[in-house]
């Protein structure tokens, strides 16, 4: 097993020890009438039924019947611990996938990943199977571990000579593990093939719309059969190993009884063993240690390789978290009271990859504090990512973006979050309510201050419909629109206490008269304000216009551009073409 | 739990499937069955023969007897258990194989009617595969059962009085194990309903990864996807309880009848009735016979996988969209609406009697305030949701009685928000239909305006999805593209470039306008460029049609002017006509 997983297995433990201390205790008793059942049915019968004095022999299993009410109270008695091992345990997992997931997906300087349906899966199938499979684990497998010692010495006790016939067990047990490691790797195949499945429905239900539109299931269900094939593959090839596997130590554990059967006549005729003995034998045999090997070899190292591919997929999928900045408060700390945030750009280059052009060469630029300022150009000219370097969320090649004087990229994640916010197209509303939507960035909005804003962002019909600030959204994605979201996040944003804001085609799904409005709110706010323009009119009501173009850009406020600028002129004559007028 | 009488059907479809291996293994479990009878049997007369007394001479021989017959049932038994193992597992993945592309299939008919979110509706189909197993486990469950019953017989058969003390036990155990399973049931679903939850709100909070990254509130997310798991724990608990009530009855009643059965058995050695080496085969069939008992396990299993059957079952249980058997004659692409009416309560969305003849041909913008019906009405014409009342014709015929692949292969759309799918950027555009060539393929990006992004990303048209970094106005144009590329009848662009912006949106409309000339074209619009474009425009309100016209004649009206509100010279726009006419 990769030590990963074992290391998540312990973390997830660790905090477990009481229980698991009460647990191993429990498993002692629990192996009592293992223990004793071969000595009391030997001298049952050699000394009770068979001498005649059935009293003695009834007594004998008396004591039998004891040792099971005490393992059943043991047994009834680990459930709690057993709980108190296995739900923190899943809690454990729970958080830790969450966390890394999360943290990942919004690392700062990371790609944002998409929707990853495997994460699904991940956590409810793999995070559910490790909780069984050690529940299981703790409930079978301990005490059964537990019987074979215990039976081995019952066997001891009624004659030393009887720990021969165990030999052949113990070699079985001994080649075993060999076999282990390749049943583990066959499994951690089969499970690799469930998430592809899986990863195929997840993004196949997740453009159910747009595939029904397509009349494309056909195409999504093909893929689907794809990764089932190899889900079918997989699964024969790992059966086989189990198969052939169980199938020997079905053989190997039986050897141990013909051995007695073979030998039996010798050891009967020389007076070696009594009839009792010969039975009380055959039933440690037959009774404890064979079905206790096979469950060990079979069920039991079946729920250990799968333990061991589900933590080991776990570990992956919670491991390598990027470190974050936001605990080491470190840097510059000096920061005004009030008011928007100077932004100074200083020759500012940005490439996606070494090799690939530049989207942004050599960008210089000063917004002033409080300044609104829209940033207009075609699309994919590199809006976006100028919106992401003033938040400091990507590093540039070169060049530099202070805030107020500081570097962006010396802001650690809490004070770079409290001065900037940065809103992109896709609207993040979650399932809760309205109110925890809306002060999701300024937790001590008071209702006041929410409502003014509600009604200032024309946004009041929208929360009235919701069911008002109590109201509770179930379903964001069904039960709003997108313009409907982006205006719930508009509110949300021009409550919080952030000295710039940049808006990043954040109105784009409002209807126009909706995005004026939200405009002229955040233009009367406090702040600074970047508009990543979407409609030219967002232009026109700026302080000054960035445009970006692809050999380079142009700043001046809206007329002077129009009366300077023929490139602009023509954005704005083709953009108003449209009106009909 | 309500009775769904989908549920057993689901069950019943999967052993359908495979009746011949089903069968197969059901006899093998039978020749298991047997072997494991016999053993005991066998064990004992060995026993017997061994202890006969050293004073028969031909007891070498007999020794060879029973051994020998219990040797080969222990190999036969191993290799039974080796074939049913590989036969069991393949079986049952390619039934969770087959059952998963059925309900998915069946959700992708639904398309947007789908009841749920996708994340919880993946979870529950990734969930419901063990229902796959539930045709063998219950055979198994059911031999083992009937192995029981024989095991208890045999044991009256070696001993009268010990099968009778055993068989007053039997009934106890067996409603300790009914009612365990009945309460079962609904602790499971209560946990994994739990389970889903955070599941979704995970999915949800990944979704809006970037605004996460942006406001650095990811430990506000993680503490709000984790606010179930307290909850999750208690369920958890609650299951362990449950268990614990049961397990501990069997734990001490199995052993206790099996030593009340075995000091029986005892009495009997005492008075002749039976030999000392008979007490091994009475121990063996008294496992045997318990053995239906203390199948906990695999009850539990059962139980857990009804809960997820019956959440499989709920998810298909609503109705796909039937299409109808009749011919789609060949048409302009005339669409019309008559008295379409939708009603969905808690929603904005309303048609109201809808009645609307679409020209055949030309574009036509629809436009109208948020809620006013535009892209209901858009969605019906390809039936992407069906009416309350009324009904939508393509070229003279019911939209409802044309196969549906004809339909959607008459109506395409491109949406705002398209969700794209596909293995390549080149896959999502021509999705579903791999007959299209790569210079269609071409042409539809170019229109789309998509061609150039493309070409920068990584590996261009061959650049994984899951790889190019999107936009939402370049995986709208892909969506458009997609569109486009498809040869119909009607085209539906609902809102298909507002994440564009206004200069790309022109361009894109004039690439448009060229591709699709001759056309029917449907153009949910929100900008009063776009309405301008098209060659006539329906202006929606409440869910009706408030009027309808060329876009200069209604510019006249102030009500329509208004629902474009920031072209129509608001203070911050004063500047611009003296630009534009100057």
């Amino acid at each position: 097993m990769a030590s990963p997983g074992v290391l998540l297995l312990r973390s997830g433990l660790a905090g477990s020890r009481a229980p698991m201390v009460r647990i191993a205790g429990l498993t002692v008793l629990e192996a009592a009438p293992a223990l004793a059942a071969g000595a009391v049915a030997a001298t049952a019968i050699d000394h009770g039924f068979l001498a005649g004095r059935p009293g003695i022999g009834l007594a004998w299993l008396g004591l039998l019947a004891v040792l099971h009410l005490v393992r059943a109270t043991a047994e009834r008695a680990v459930f709690p611990h057993l709980a108190a091992v296995v739900e923190p345990l899943r809690d454990h997992l729970v958080r830790r996938l969450v966390s890394a997931t999360l943290l990942r997906a919004t690392d700062r300087y990371g790609r944002p990943e998409g929707v990853d349906a495997a994460t699904v899966t991940r956590l409810t199938r793999q995070v559910e199977s490790v909780r069984s499979l050690v529940a299981a684990l703790l409930r079978t497998a301990r005490p059964l571990a537990v019987s074979v010692l215990a039976a081995a010495a019952g066997l001891a006790a009624l004659r030393l000579s009887l720990l021969v016939f165990l030999a052949p067990l113990v070699l079985v047990l001994a080649v075993f593990p060999l076999s282990l490691r390749v049943l583990s790797r066959r499994r951690r195949m089969v499970v690799l093939a469930d998430e592809r499945i899986t990863a195929r429905i997840g993004e196949s239900l997740l453009a159910a719309r747009d595939v029904a539109a397509l009349d494309a299931a056909g195409q999504c269900l093909a893929a689907i059969d794809e990764a089932g094939r190899e889900v079918r593959r997989t699964t024969m090839a790992a059966a086989r190993t189990a198969g052939f596997r169980i199938a020997m130590v079905t053989v190997g554990g039986y050897v141990p009884l013909f051995a007695l059967l073979v030998a039996g006549p010798q050891l009967v005729a020389g007076g070696r063993i009594s009839t009792g003995e010969l039975v009380g034998a055959a039933l440690y045999l037959t009774g404890y240690l064979l079905p206790a090997v096979q469950a060990v070899t079979g069920t039991v190292s079946a729920y250990v390789t799968q333990l061991g591919t589900a933590l080991t997929r776990l570990a992956e999928a919670s491991g390598t978290v990027p470190a974050r900045t936001a605990e080491t408060a470190a840097g510059h700390s000096a920061m005004p009271a009030t008011g928007g945030i100077a932004v100074t750009v200083d020759r500012l280059t940005f490439a996606y990859s070494a090799t690939a052009e530049p989207v942004l060469a050599g960008l210089s630029l000063e917004i002033a504090a409080g300044e609104h300022l829209a940033v207009v150009g075609a699309s994919g000219i590199g809006k976006s990512t100028l919106a992401n370097l003033l938040a400091g969320l990507e590093r540039p090649r070169t060049g530099r973006v202070r805030l107020d004087g500081v570097p962006v990229d010396e802001l650690d994640d809490r004070r770079r979050s409290r001065w900037v916010a940065l809103v992109p197209q896709e609207a993040y509303v979650f399932a809760g309510t309205v109110l925890a939507n809306l002060c999701y960035l300024n937790p001590d909005a008071e209702p006041p201050a929410i409502d003014e804003t509600i009604r200032l962002l024309g946004a009041s019909r929208l929360v009235e419909r919701l069911g008002g600030l109590a109201g509770e959204i179930t379903d964001p994605a069904t039960q709003l629109s997108s313009g409907e979201r982006q205006l719930l996040v508009l509110v949300r944003v021009h409550l919080s206490p952030a000295r710039l804001v940049i808006l990043d085609e954040a109105g784009c799904y409002l209807d126009p008269a909706s995005e004026a409005v939200a405009e002229a709110a955040f233009a009367a706010r406090p702040g600074t304000l970047i508009v990543i323009a979407h409609r030219l009119a967002s232009a026109a009501r700026a302080d000054r216009v960035l445009m970006v173009q692809a050999d380079g850009a142009r700043l001046g406020p809206h007329r002077q551009l129009l009366a300077e600028s023929g490139a602009y002129a023509e954005l704005m004559e083709r953009w108003r073409g449209g009106t009909g007028v | 739990m309500p009775a769904d009488p989908t549920r057993p059907r689901l069950i019943r479809a999967v052993a359908a499937r495979t009746p011949g291996r089903l069968s197969l293994l059901a006899l093998m479990l039978l020749l298991r069955l047997a072997l494991g009878l016999a053993a005991p049997a066998l064990l004992a007369a060995a026993l017997h023969d061994l202890t006969a007394g050293p004073g028969r001479p031909d007891q070498l021989d007999r020794l060879g007897g029973p051994v020998a017959a219990l040797a080969w049932t222990v190999a036969v038994l191993a290799a039974t258990e080796l074939i049913m193992g590989m036969l069991s597992a393949t079986m049952v993945a390619s039934s969770a194989v087959w059952l998963q592309t059925r309900v998915v299939g069946h959700l992708l008919r639904l398309g947007d009617r789908m009841p749920l979110a996708p994340g919880e509706a993946t979870a529950r189909v990734a969930q419901g595969t063990s229902t796959a197993s539930l045709p063998y486990t219950f055979i198994a469950v059911c031999t083992g059962l009937l192995g029981s019953v024989i095991a208890l017989i045999v044991l009256w058969t070696i001993d009268i009085y010990a099968g009778l003390v055993f068989s007053l036990a039997l009934p106890v155990g067996v409603v300790t194990a009914r009612r365990f399973m009945r309460g079962m049931t609904s602790a499971q679903s209560t946990y994994l309903s739990i389970q889903s939850g955070i599941a979704d709100t995970l999915v949800g909070a990944l979704a809006g990864a970037r605004t996460v990254r942006a406001s650095g509130t990811v430990r506000t997310e993680i503490d709000r996807v984790l606010a179930p798991l307290p909850a999750l724990n208690s369920a958890g608990s609650a299951l362990w309880r449950r268990q614990r009530r049961v397990v501990w009855q069997l734990a001490l009643l199995v052993p206790l009848v099996q030593v009340l059965t075995l000091a029986v058995a005892g009495l009997g050695i005492t008075a002749g009735r039976i030999a000392p080496t008979d007490l091994i085969a009475v121990w063996g069939y008294l496992a045997l016979a318990s053995g239906a008992l203390s199948q906990i396990d695999a009850l539990a299993e059962i139980a857990h996988v009804r809960a997820g059957t019956a959440r499989l079952a709920d998810m298909i249980s609503t109705p796909a969209p039937a299409g109808g058997a009749g011919v789609l004659p060949a048409g302009p692409g005339a669409v019309s609406w008559q008295g379409v009416t939708i009603d969905r309560p808690g929603t904005d969305s309303v048609l109201d009697g809808l009645d609307l003849e679409l020209r055949p041909g030309v574009a036509t913008a629809f436009v109208g305030p948020s809620g006013a019906g535009k892209s209901l009405a858009a969605a019906l014409v390809g039936r992407l949701i069906d009416p309350d009342a009324g009904r939508v014709l393509l070229d003279g015929v019911a939209v409802t009685e044309v196969p549906l692949p004809d339909l959607r292969r008459a109506v395409t759309y491109a949406f705002d928000r398209p969700t794209l799918i596909g293995t390549t950027v080149h896959d999502a555009i021509r999705f579903g239909r791999d007959d299209l060539t790569s210079a269609d393929v071409l042409a539809a990006a170019r229109a789309a305006r998509a061609d150039t992004f493309i070409r920068r990303l990584p590996q261009g048209y061959d650049t994984p999805l899951a790889q190019a970094p999107l936009s939402g106005g370049e995986s709208q144009r892909l969506g458009l593209a997609r569109a486009l590329v498809r040869p119909a009848r009607v085209y539906v662009l609902d809102d298909a470039t507002s994440g564009l912006d206004t200069v790309t949106e022109d361009e894109v409309g004039r690439a448009i306008t060229t591709l699709l000339a001759g056309r029917t074209r449907v153009v949910v619009a929100h900008r009063a460029a776009t309405a301008a474009a098209c060659d006539h425009v329906v202006w929606f309100d409440r869910g009706r049609v408030r009027a309808a016209g060329r876009h200069s004649d209604l510019w006249l009206d102030p009500g329509y002017r208004d629902l474009f509100a920031d072209t129509a010279g608001r203070p911050a726009l004063g500047t611009m006509p003296e630009v534009t006419h100057g």
